[in-house]
């Protein structure tokens, strides 16, 4: 039987219940807070496109005449596309990006899947989340139990900090608990100091009950995380300016908070929108463009600010979309599709060849790459995490550190 | 989506004797609850059905609740109960005002107000639970008289009212009829889009996946077919248009039965499914009951069967849910986590403060998570812990920090807690102690929480006779209960 996204929840915020010492316990003063600094000071972070990205209107194989055959009405041509070789071009909305591209900033890994694909939103997005295709899907995320592992396992404060959203993505679902921050001015408690010590030493007290001992943990979090984020407001100045769309935003905090000094190693956040059944071009072209132009002023800020060097940033949707477009000018749920990698030391351009169009599994993409294998890497190459108990398996690294 | 695991897991609770004795007698366990020496109905039960069969009770309400007893408080919270109870033509009235302006936060304020002071609180639950299951979202429907629409169909469909011709009272299969034709429904699932030449499969696919049977229960090939099955059914000029030429009149096979079957037959044939009785009883037991600890195996059989015998009456089935044994038990008792509405509706409930400010409370709601009109997914808002983390638990403070102002903030200092007790009759510092422990957590705190809370209290307020010291310390008390672990429960 399946489980459902409501129950990973629950069970895996029950999972955190029975973790060693609390939080508030080792945290004896902020001083604390930094002492543990680790050697790899790298960072990732994650960018979700949620919907299921069309792929093949992102990465286009514009150099195929079986491209021009799927899309009609959705067909980017030659003269459009930003090209990268004579086959492939990327999509006009993504300007920025083919500049970061010629500075060597930009790697794309092509023709990303996992065997059986699942055309749930949910289903689908539970895989990439869990990082396992198994018919019962484990209970944390594979960034929960990365986080479990040495060395992040022993830092103080908050190892992972996913950026907007609702309620916290299962990719982070472990037994520490992850802050879900919608805008930094949020985290500002404004309470006095007397009403936060009188609610806090009560809410300190032992409580007998797993459910209740999680509750006590967020809660006592709560407050130092808010203590955390009142000292980094209000004085951040990016070196560009960033768009001022969600994704901007929040990008634009995550930058705030690493150059305030924060140990967090992991950010998570996402975009949504990317479920194109219909009237796709005009909404791809504003999503992609989101992406790019928010991303571009990111990279350049931190590269200006000279830690572009200790971040990968990494792309991901539950899916692409279906190589014919639908009668709606729209696409259909799909499998396989690239993902996007960026950074100072990421080793640029294509990686992998794009899926043959005249090889397709039910008019579907064939996947080549697994993607935990870019995960893999991730965790081994990138943030000195050993992979295989994270991944529960062996997948091979694809080669993605230059 | 719902299928559940069920088990026999190592849970405490399922070690509590009580909760024992339920399992070993299911058919038993679902009998209303008759209170007896070792079972007797107390102000924690009470206030426990307040909770999760309206949204909390008020010291008021609470005292009624005790002197109904547990049959005849359901009784009231379906049809007539909360006080001050506003009419329902003042919502339809005030809904309508907001709708003419085209104002989104109005009608979710209006909401609001009904959860605050309609007569139907158990009603008014069913048509949030609908909203979640059913969860069709203005940021892509982007009309709200759609949407208010939707709303008010649940809301018929719950009093019992008719929701399609034909169709019987509390009859699922009459709702799913009715949402399927629904015009929020048709432009969040893109119906306009589902044609006879390209089929569009959303909202065949979350017909089956989210709204009746639960993944795996279904193929991709049954989707495909039953979607050609609603293929035609649109929204045209703001109701459901049958568009025949649309239509795909060819012959289907879906769930094993071929014939040329409409999106009614596929009503029909999905509801024939075993997974059917099972999906929604569970959903619901995790709704009313329990969510935060695995389903023990065969608890819901009884349930399953009377479901599928009733011809999938809703109403009957929350209404036994309501009244268990179970329901009044250590199995429900505290084992939800407090959504957004439990715990923002809940709490201004609790402490009638003179102005609630609905359209304040909205934004609280958006900013915890639970934005009315605004289900993060088809799939709705996922419950339990996931409504906790470091953001929301600051929102959550900060919003009773602000309650319990003196002067200023949203709520413009207008609640008073010393006057609240008093009005009660908890007139010194030690009754109002007890008086908000008792309010807010049914007196129900650790003891040696309870110990460093009191102590607390009383270092604020060292002399019996002074106001001011009094008034401080008791909106202090206000914030530290509202901010403990057992608050953040239902």
């Amino acid at each position: 039987m399946l489980r459902t996204r409501r129950d990973f929840l629950k069970h895996s915020a029950l999972l955190a219940m029975g973790s060693t010492v609390p939080l508030f316990l080792r945290n004896s003063a902020a001083a604390a807070w930094r002492s543990g600094k680790p050697a790899n000071d790298r960072i990732l972070v994650v960018i979700q496109l949620t919907g299921g990205n069309d792929g093949l209107n992102t990465v286009v194989p514009y150099g195929d005449e079986l491209y021009a055959k799927y899309r009609v009405a959705l067909r980017i041509g030659k003269d459009q596309v930003l090209k990268i070789d004579d086959y492939h071009g990327l999509h006009p909305a993504m300007k920025g990006v083919r500049e970061l591209l010629e500075d060597g900033l930009v790697g794309i890994v092509q023709g990303v899947g996992y065997p059986n694909p699942s055309r749930s939103h949910f289903r689908s997005m539970d895989i990439w989340h869990t990082a396992s295709v198994a018919e019962r899907l484990p209970e944390t995320g594979w960034l929960g139990r990365a986080l479990e592992q040495p060395p992040v396992r022993d830092y103080r404060g908050n190892p992972a900090i996913c950026f907007g959203g609702a309620e916290l993505p299962l990719a982070l679902a472990g037994r520490r608990t992850v802050p879900l921050v919608a805008s930094l001015d949020q985290f500002r408690l404004e309470m006095e100091e007397e009403l936060r010590r009188v609610s806090t030493t009560v809410a300190a007290v032992p409580r007998p009950d797993p459910t209740l001992q999680f509750l006590q943990r967020s809660i006592l979090d709560s407050y130092q995380t808010a203590a955390q984020f009142e000292r980094i407001t209000a004085t951040y100045k990016p070196a560009v300016a960033y768009p001022d769309t969600p994704l901007g935003r929040k990008l634009r905090m995550i930058a705030q908070v690493i150059a305030g000094g924060f140990d967090t190693r992991i950010f998570y956040t996402s975009i949504d929108g990317f479920d194109t059944h219909s009237g796709q071009a005009p909404r791809h072209q504003l999503l992609l463009s989101r992406l790019s132009e928010a991303v571009t002023a990111f990279c350049r800020d931190m590269q200006q600010q000279g830690h572009l060097d200790r971040i990968l940033i990494m792309t991901f949707s539950e899916f692409g979309r279906r190589v014919g477009e639908n009668a709606s000018e729209g696409t259909d749920h799909g499998t396989a599709a690239p993902m996007f990698l960026f950074g100072g030391r990421v080793r640029s351009g294509l990686i992998g060849p794009h899926p043959p169009l005249d090889d397709l599994v039910d008019g579907d993409l064939k996947f080549h790459t697994d993607f935990r294998s870019v995960y893999a890497a991730v965790l081994e190459r990138w943030l000195g995490i050993p992979s295989e108990p994270v991944l529960m398996g062996r997948f091979d690294p694809v080669e993605i550190v230059s | 989506m719902l299928v559940h695991e069920t088990g026999q897991p190592n849970a405490p609770i399922f070690d509590h004797p009580h909760v024992r004795t339920l399992l070993s007698d299911p058919e038993r366990a679902w009998q209303p609850y008759e209170p007896s020496g070792g079972t007797p109905w107390t102000r924690t039960w009470a206030a426990h059905a307040l909770r999760r069969a309206g949204f909390g009770g008020s010291w008021s309400e609470l005292q009624r609740g005790v002197r109904l007893g547990p049959q005849r408080l359901i009784d009231e919270l379906w049809h007539g109960f909360q006080q001050p109870r506003w009419p329902d033509e003042l919502f339809d009235n005030l809904e309508r005002t907001f709708l003419q302006v085209n104002s989104d936060i109005g009608v979710q304020a209006v909401w609001i107000l009904r959860m605050l002071h309609g007569g139907r609180p158990l009603v008014e639950r069913m048509t949030l639970f609908w909203h979640d299951h059913f969860a069709t979202s203005q940021d892509k429907v982007q009309n709200l008289r759609y949407m208010v629409g939707q709303i008010r169909l649940f809301r018929r469909y719950e009093r019992g009212e008719p929701v399609i011709e034909g169709g019987r009272p509390h009859e699922f299969e009459s709702l799913l009829r009715a949402v399927s034709r629904d015009p929020a429904m048709l432009v969040w699932l893109d119906g306009n889009a589902n044609r006879r030449v390209a089929p569009n499969e959303n909202y065949a696919r979350e017909l089956m996946e989210l709204f009746t049977l639960g993944i795996g229960n279904y193929t991709e090939k049954d989707i495909k077919e039953a979607a050609r099955a609603f293929t035609g059914w649109f929204v045209r000029r703001g109701r459901f248009f049958f568009a025949a030429a649309e239509h795909d009149y060819g012959q289907k096979t879906i769930l094993n039965q071929t014939g040329n079957w409409d999106g009614d037959d596929v009503i029909r044939i999905v509801l024939q499914q075993p997974a059917a009785s099972r999906f929604l009883v569970q959903k619901l037991y995790r709704w009313f009951i329990n969510e935060l600890d695995p389903i023990p195996d065969g608890l819901l059989e009884p349930l399953y069967d009377s479901f599928r015998n009733s011809g999938f009456d809703t109403h009957a089935l929350v209404d036994r849910m309501v009244r268990s044994r179970v329901f009044f038990s250590p199995l429900a008792y505290r084992r939800k986590v407090a959504s957004p509405v439990d715990y923002v509706v809940g709490t201004v409930r609790r402490l009638e403060p003179a102005s609630s400010r609905p359209r304040h409370l909205a934004t609280i709601l958006a900013q915890l998570g639970q934005q009315l009109l605004h289900p993060p997914s088809v799939a709705g808002w996922d419950d339990g812990p996931a409504w906790i983390n470091a953001q929301t638990l600051i929102i959550r403070a900060r919003f009773i920090r602000n309650l319990v102002r003196r002067s200023g903030g949203p709520f413009e200092g207008s609640f008073d807690p010393v006057a609240l007790a008093r009005r009660y009759g908890f007139g010194d510092r030690e009754a109002i102690l007890r008086f908000y422990v008792t309010l807010m957590l049914d007196g129900r705190l650790p003891r040696k929480a309870m110990a460093a809370l009191s102590e607390e209290y009383r270092r604020a307020v060292p002399s019996r006779e002074d106001g001011e010291a009094l008034d401080r310390a008791a909106r202090g008390l206000v914030v530290a209960l509202a901010t403990q672990p057992e608050y953040q429960l239902v």
